[in-house]
C-alpha cells in the first residue's frame, strides 16, 4: 500500500481544507449512549506453548457517568478458569507481567481439544469463551532469502497447506540481532503485506509470505545471527479477530466503521487456538 | 409466479379486444393526429392533457409532443388543449375524415375563467393513471429559493414527499428507502451517473435548458428499467425555432448563459446553454491565510447543446449534448519541495434521436446514445531532486441504442413497445504511479470490465370503462457479463378506479431489476464512489414494490391532495464489508482473493425492506401556489455478514420528513406578459436525522506474539468499541429558506432581481459528528455543520422582445 497517499487521506485534505469555512460546536441537544465498562481478554492457547496466559483489562466508556480515558491497566483481582469440559484449572495473577499464568504441565493443551475460558470479577462482572485448538499441524516450512543487504532484510516464507480440512494461517518473523557492545539479544519485528491466509478455494496450494525487517535497531545497526520464523495453523476465531484488527481503520468520518471481531460472551477481546511450527534458520 | 402474472396480463389485453357480436355495422373510425408545440419557439410540448367533452375521455402529448386520436365518425367533436402555463385552446369540428391538426399554444400567466371547471377536468391529478409521479411545471422550479441563487431541479424533487436528500452536503436523493444509485436519471434518453456538483450542492441540470421533469417512485410502466427506485426522464428544450434568444444570470457562485435560435427558420434550431462557478473565488482568501504560495479552489462547468432539424411531418432528428466537470486542486509549497493534486469528475452525455411517423397511428423512436463518467485523483509530491506522480481514475462509459414505438389504435388503448441495449464499459481501476522513493516502483495498471444490458418491453395504457384505467405491461431484461448471462422478467401494473370525477383509488406493483451497482465506502456519497457491474459471483439487484394510494382534487379551493402507501422488498442489495477499502491500492496481488476483482471481495449482499405512507396537498398554480409534504417510512436491511447478521436501519432511514413550500405571487401591472411583479417563496424542510454508528468505548485490544518469550503485549489502547450498525441518530435536520424575486419588463426584455435567504434561521445542522476533548479531558461528542445562513443576490435578464398583448377572445373554431 502507497503509505498516506491513498485516495481517501487526499480527500480528507481536500474536505477538510473546504471545511475552514464550517462551524464545529458541542453537540448538546441529543442523548449521547451511555455504556458500562467491559471486561477485554486476551487468551492464545497452543500444545507448543510453555505457559497458558491470559491477559485481562478494561474497556473505557466514551460517554456517560463511567467514562474514562484510560483503558489498558491490568485487572487484578479477577478469576480466571479454563476447563476442557470435565477438568478446569484455575489461572492465577502473575505480578511478574501482570497477566494471568499457568504452567502448560499443570493443564497441558491438546489438539482438537476444545477449551472454556470463564473469567468472573468481585464487582460482579462475569465473561466467557470458548475456541477449538486445530488438530494438526505444519510438519516443515521453507525459507528464501531474496534480498540480503546490510540494512534491509528481505525472506519468503513458504509451506503447504493441509488437505481436506478448512486452515487458517499466520505467518511470523523476527530477526535475532545481537547489540556488539553489550551482548544483549534483541528481537525485531519482520512486516509484511499479508500473513494472514485462509485456504478457502486453495485447499491443498502452496502458501508463501513475504517479510522485511531493519536492522536499525535501538539507535545503530546491529548483527544479525539468525532469524525466528513461525507459521501458525490458528482457528476461525483468531483468523476473523486477525483480520479485524488489520484491516481497523480508526475513526473517521468517510468510513464505516469497522468493529474489532471478539468471541466473548457478555465482553471484548479474545481467547483462540493455534498450532505452532517454530524454526530457528541461521 | 411471475408467468402467471404474465399470462394473466395477456389474458387481460387479449379480451379488450373481444367484440361482442351485434347486427349494426361498427360505425367508420377517423383518426385525429398531430405535433403540439409552443406559439413562437416552436418547442414541442411533453404530456399536454386533451380532453374531448363529448365522450368524457382525453389523452395526452408524447415526449415528443405527438398526439393521435381515433374515433368512429362524429358530427361534432371538440378537443380541448389545456397545459399549466399556456392558454388554453379549443377545437371543434365535425369528423368525417382523418384530420392532421397540429397546433401551437401561447404561452401565458393568466387564467383563462371559461375554461377553469374543463381545463381541470383535463389536468387532474386524479385522472392520471399513473400514480407516484412527480411533474414540477419549470416555471415553479424559477420561482422556489434555491442555496446561492441557483434554480435546481433535482432540490426541487427533494422537497416532494417519498424523495429525500441525504443530509447536510451529502449527494444524491433517495426515493422509497432505495440507495442513491437506485434512480435511473435520464437527460434526452442518455443516463447520467453522477448528478451532482460539490457534494450535492447542486445538480448537473441548467434549468434554462430544461423543457420538462418527471420523477416516477412506483408503478414504473415497462418502458423503464434498470433501476430499482426511481425514474427521472428529463428533456431538454429545442431552442426556439424563430427568433434568438439569449437569456443570461449572475449569481454569487455561478453565473449561466443561454442562448437559442433558429438555425433554418421554422425547420431545424439550436440551443446552448453554459454555467460555471467562480467559487474558488470565495475559498481562496481562506486558503492564503494559512499560504506560504499554497493555493486550492473548486470549480465546475456545464454545457448544454441541443440541435434539431425538421424534415416535414414524418421525420425529425435531434441532437443533445451535455458535457460538465467538477475540479478540486490544491497545492502546498514547502522550502524544498511542493505537494499538488486535485480530485475532479465529470459526465458527458451525447444523443441523436430520430422520430419517424409511420401513420397517423404508428409513431416511432429510435436513439443512439453514448454517456461516459469519470473520476480522477492526481498527485504530485515534490521533494528535492525526487518526483512522484500518481494518478487514479475510475469510470463507467455506455454506448446504447433503443428503438421504441407508440401505437394508437383508439381511445381506449395506448400501446408502447421497444427494446434497448446498452454496452457498458467499466473502468474500475487505473493507476499510473511514476517515480518513487525506493526505485523500481513504476507502476501502470488498468482494470476494466463489460457489460451488456438489454431489454424488450410491451406495454398498455387500457381505459376498461371510462372511470377504470390500467397500464399493465411486461419488460423482458438481459445482462450478460463474464460469460454469463441474467434473463429477468418484470411484470408491471398499475390500475386507478374513479370513484368520483374528482376522486380516485390507484394501486400498482412494479419488479424491478438493475445491473450496476454504486459502491460507497464512505457512505457520505462523495464522488470516489465506484460503478461496478453484476458479476458473475454478485447477483443482480432486484426489486418488488406494491402501492396504493387516493387521490381527491378540490376543484373549487384549487387544491389537489394525495396520500399513498409503499412496501418495497429489495434483495442482492450490495453494501462494504466492515472494514473493507478498495482505495487503497495494492502493488502486490491479494493472495487471499479465489479469484475475481479486489472489490467483488470487500462487498457483501443482503437484503432490503422499505415501507412507508407519503401525504401531499398541492396547489400547482394561481396567485398563490405550493405544497406541503410529509412522508412517513422505515427502511431496514439484513446482511448475514454485517452487524453479526441482526437487521440494521439504513444509514439514510429517515422516519419523518416533512416538507413546505409556498409561492406568492404579487402582480405590479397588469400586463399579459405576467412578467412584471414581485415573487415571494419560501420552502422549510423537516427530516429526522441519519442512523450511524458510534463509538462507545476504547480498549487495549490483545495482540499475539508468538515469537517473544511468553509475553504479550497488552496492544493498541485506540481501539473502539461501537454501537450496533446505525443504531444510534443524528440530530433532526430542519431549515427556512426565504426569496425576493423582483421582475421588471425593460426595453430589451425582462430583468430579475432575486435575494434569497438559505437557512434563514441560521441552523447548525450536523454533517459529521467525532469524539472530541472538552477543556476539563473528558471525551465530549463534536458536530461539523457546513452551511450557516448564506444570503446572496442574483441577476438575470432574459432578452426576449415584449409587447402588449391583447387578451384574445378564445372561441370555438370550425
Amino acid at each position: 500500500m502507497i503509505p498516506f497517499l491513498s485516495t481517501k487521506n487526499l480527500l480528507m485534505l481536500a474536505v477538510s481544507i473546504f471545511m475552514l469555512t464550517s462551524c464545529e460546536k458541542d453537540v448538546t441537544n441529543i442523548k449521547l449512549p451511555s455504556s458500562e465498562p467491559k471486561l477485554v481478554v486476551g487468551c492464545f492457547i497452543s500444545p507448543q506453548d510453555s505457559s497458558i496466559i491470559v491477559t485481562l483489562t478494561r474497556s473505557a466508556p466514551v460517554f456517560g457517568p463511567g467514562q474514562s480515558n484510560s483503558n489498558g491497566f491490568p485487572v487484578e483481582d479477577a478469576s480466571v478458569v479454563i476447563s476442557n469440559g470435565s477438568v478446569s484449572s484455575t489461572i492465577p495473577f502473575s505480578t511478574v507481567n501482570y497477566q494471568y499464568e499457568l504452567q502448560a504441565n499443570l493443564f497441558p493443551i491438546v489438539a482438537g481439544q476444545t477449551y472454556y475460558l470463564t473469567v468472573t470479577t468481585p464487582k460482579g462482572e462475569s465473561v466467557s469463551a470458548n475456541c477449538t485448538v486445530p488438530v494438526s499441524n505444519l510438519s516443515s516450512l521453507m525459507v528464501e532469502f531474496t534480498d540480503t543487504l546490510s540494512e534491509v532484510k528481505r525472506i519468503t516464507v513458504k509451506w503447504q497447506d493441509k488437505t481436506n480440512e478448512a486452515n487458517y494461517y499466520k505467518a511470523f518473523a523476527q530477526m535475532v540481532l545481537i547489540d556488539t557492545v553489550s551482548l544483549d539479544t534483541l528481537y525485531d519485528y519482520m512486516f509484511g503485506n499479508t500473513t494472514l491466509f485462509n485456504d478457502n478455494g486453495k485447499d491443498g496450494s502452496d502458501f508463501y509470505s513475504k517479510l522485511e525487517g531493519y536492522t536499525f535497531f535501538g539507535g545503530s545497526y546491529k548483527a544479525i545471527t539468525g532469524y525466528d520464523i513461525y507459521v501458525l495453523n490458528v482457528d476461525m476465531h483468531y483468523y476473523n479477530y486477525q483480520k479485524s484488527l488489520d484491516n481497523y481503520t480508526y475513526d473517521d468520518p468517510f468510513s464505516e466503521p469497522s468493529p474489532i471481531y471478539t468471541n466473548i460472551k457478555g465482553g471484548l477481546g479474545i481467547f483462540a487456538g493455534f498450532q505452532k511450527l517454530y524454526v530457528r534458520v541461521p | 409466479m411471475k408467468k402467471i402474472i404474465v399470462f394473466c396480463l395477456s389474458a387481460l389485453y387479449l379480451s379488450s379486444f373481444a367484440q361482442t357480436p351485434n347486427t349494426k355495422p361498427a360505425p367508420e373510425k377517423f383518426t385525429i393526429s398531430g405535433y403540439i408545440s409552443e406559439k413562437g419557439s416552436k418547442e414541442l410540448l411533453v404530456g399536454v392533457p386533451i380532453y374531448i367533452p363529448e365522450i368524457k375521455n382525453g389523452t395526452s402529448t408524447n415526449p415528443f409532443g405527438f398526439y393521435s386520436i381515433t374515433l368512429p365518425a362524429m358530427d361534432s367533436v371538440t378537443l380541448m388543449f389545456s397545459y399549466i402555463g399556456y392558454a388554453q385552446v379549443a377545437k371543434r369540428f365535425k369528423l368525417d375524415k382523418n384530420i392532421s391538426l397540429n397546433l401551437d399554444l401561447e404561452p401565458s400567466a393568466k387564467f383563462m375563467k371559461e375554461f377553469e371547471v374543463v381545463a381541470e377536468q383535463a389536468a387532474k391529478i386524479s385522472q392520471s393513471t399513473q400514480m407516484s409521479t412527480i411533474d414540477i411545471p419549470i416555471q415553479q422550479i424559477k420561482d422556489i429559493p434555491a442555496l446561492l441563487g441557483e434554480k435546481d431541479v433535482l432540490k426541487i424533487l427533494q422537497l416532494m414527499p417519498g424523495v429525500q436528500k441525504g443530509g447536510e452536503g451529502n449527494a444524491g436523493f433517495y426515493v422509497r428507502g432505495g440507495g442513491a444509485d437506485q434512480n435511473l436519471i435520464i437527460l434526452d434518453d442518455a443516463p447520467v451517473y453522477n448528478a451532482f456538483h460539490l457534494f450535492g450542492f447542486f445538480s448537473l441540470f441548467n434549468g434554462d435548458a430544461l423543457k420538462s421533469v418527471e420523477l416516477i417512485k412506483g408503478g414504473f410502466p415497462a418502458r423503464y428499467g434498470g433501476r430499482l427506485s426511481s425514474v427521472l426522464d428529463m428533456r431538454m428544450k429545442e431552442g426556439h425555432k424563430e427568433k434568438f434568444q439569449v437569456e443570461c444570470g449572475i449569481g454569487i457562485v455561478a453565473s449561466r448563459l443561454t442562448v437559442e435560435g433558429p438555425i433554418k427558420k421554422g425547420k431545424s434550431s439550436f440551443l446552448v446553454s453554459a454555467r460555471r462557478t467562480y467559487i474558488d473565488a470565495l475559498i481562496a482568501p481562506i486558503i492564503a491565510a494559512s499560504n506560504n504560495g499554497s493555493t486550492g479552489g473548486y470549480f465546475f462547468y456545464d454545457f448544454n447543446t441541443k440541435l434539431n432539424y425538421d424534415f416535414g411531418d414524418k421525420n425529425r432528428l435531434y441532437l443533445s449534448g451535455y458535457f460538465g466537470k467538477d475540479k478540486f486542486y490544491f497545492k502546498e509549497k514547502y522550502t524544498d519541495g511542493s505537494f499538488s493534486g486535485g480530485l475532479g469528475w465529470g459526465n458527458a452525455t451525447a444523443t441523436a434521436r430520430w422520430n419517424h411517423l409511420f401513420n397517423s397511428k404508428l409513431f416511432a423512436n429510435t436513439s443512439a446514445i453514448l454517456s461516459d463518467y469519470k473520476f480522477l485523483t492526481t498527485v504530485k509530491d515534490k521533494f528535492g531532486s525526487n518526483e512522484f506522480e500518481l494518478k487514479y481514475y475510475s469510470g463507467i462509459r455506455d454506448y446504447g441504442v433503443k428503438y421504441d414505438l407508440d401505437y394508437r389504435p383508439h381511445l381506449k388503448h395506448y400501446i408502447r413497445g421497444g427494446l434497448a441495449s446498452t454496452y457498458h464499459l467499466f473502468t474500475v481501476q487505473a493507476l499510473t504511479v511514476k517515480g518513487s522513493y525506493s526505485p523500481g516502483e513504476n507502476i501502470s495498471k488498468k482494470t476494466t470490465t463489460g457489460g451488456v444490458e438489454s431489454a424488450v418491453y410491451l406495454e398498455d395504457d387500457y381505459k376498461i370503462l371510462p372511470f377504470l384505467k390500467t397500464n399493465y405491461g411486461v419488460r423482458f431484461s438481459h445482462f450478460n457479463t463474464q460469460g454469463k448471462n441474467y434473463f429477468r422478467l418484470e411484470p408491471r401494473i398499475s390500475t386507478s378506479y374513479n370513484i368520483k370525477s374528482d376522486l380516485a383509488v390507484k394501486a400498482s406493483y412494479a419488479d424491478m431489476n438493475q445491473y450496476i451497482h454504486l459502491i460507497s465506502n464512505t457512505g457520505v456519497g462523495l464522488p470516489t464512489d465506484l460503478w461496478v457491474p453484476a458479476t458473475k459471483k454478485l447477483a443482480p439487484q432486484n426489486s418488488k414494490q406494491w402501492a396504493a394510494g387516493v387521490a381527491k382534487d378540490f376543484i373549487k379551493q384549487n387544491l389537489a391532495v394525495s396520500v399513498e402507501g409503499y412496501y418495497k422488498q429489495m434483495k442482492h442489495v450490495l453494501g462494504f464489508k466492515e472494514g473493507a477499502s478498495f482505495l487503497d491500492v495494492d502493488t502486490e496481488p491479494d493472495q487471499n482473493q479465489a479469484s475475481g476483482f479486489a472489490w467483488e471481495n470487500n462487498v457483501t449482499s443482503g437484503k432490503g425492506w422499505s415501507y412507508g405512507a407519503e401525504f401531499l396537498i398541492q396547489r400547482k398554480y394561481g396567485k398563490f401556489s405550493g405544497w406541503i409534504g410529509y412522508t412517513l417510512s422505515w427502511t431496514q436491511f439484513q446482511f448475514d455478514s454485517l452487524n453479526f447478521g441482526k437487521k440494521f436501519y439504513a444509514k439514510y432511514d429517515r422516519r419523518h420528513d416533512i416538507s413546505v413550500v409556498g409561492i406568492y405571487k404579487v402582480k405590479k401591472e397588469d400586463t399579459d406578459t405576467g412578467e412584471d411583479g414581485i415573487t415571494l417563496s419560501g420552502t422549510w424542510v423537516y427530516g429526522t436525522g441519519n442512523a450511524i454508528t458510534l463509538p462507545i468505548a476504547t480498549y487495549a485490544a490483545p495482540v499475539h506474539n508468538p515469537g517473544a518469550d511468553q509475553f504479550y503485549g497488552f496492544g493498541n489502547g485506540g481501539i473502539s468499541e461501537y454501537t450496533e450498525k446505525n443504531a444510534f441518530r443524528m440530530a433532526a435536520y430542519h431549515r427556512l429558506d426565504f426569496g425576493v424575486q423582483f421582475h421588471k419588463t425593460k426595453k430589451h426584455g425582462v430583468r430579475t432581481w432575486e435575494i434569497s435567504l438559505y437557512n434563514a434561521y441560521n441552523r447548525k445542522n450536523p454533517y459529521f459528528y467525532y469524539i472530541g476533548r472538552s477543556s476539563t479531558g473528558s471525551s465530549v461528542l463534536k458536530q461539523i455543520s457546513l452551511f450557516p445562513v448564506i444570503p446572496s443576490v442574483s441577476y438575470s435578464f432574459k432578452f426576449v422582445k415584449t409587447k402588449a398583448k391583447k387578451i384574445e377572445k378564445i372561441g370555438y373554431e370550425q
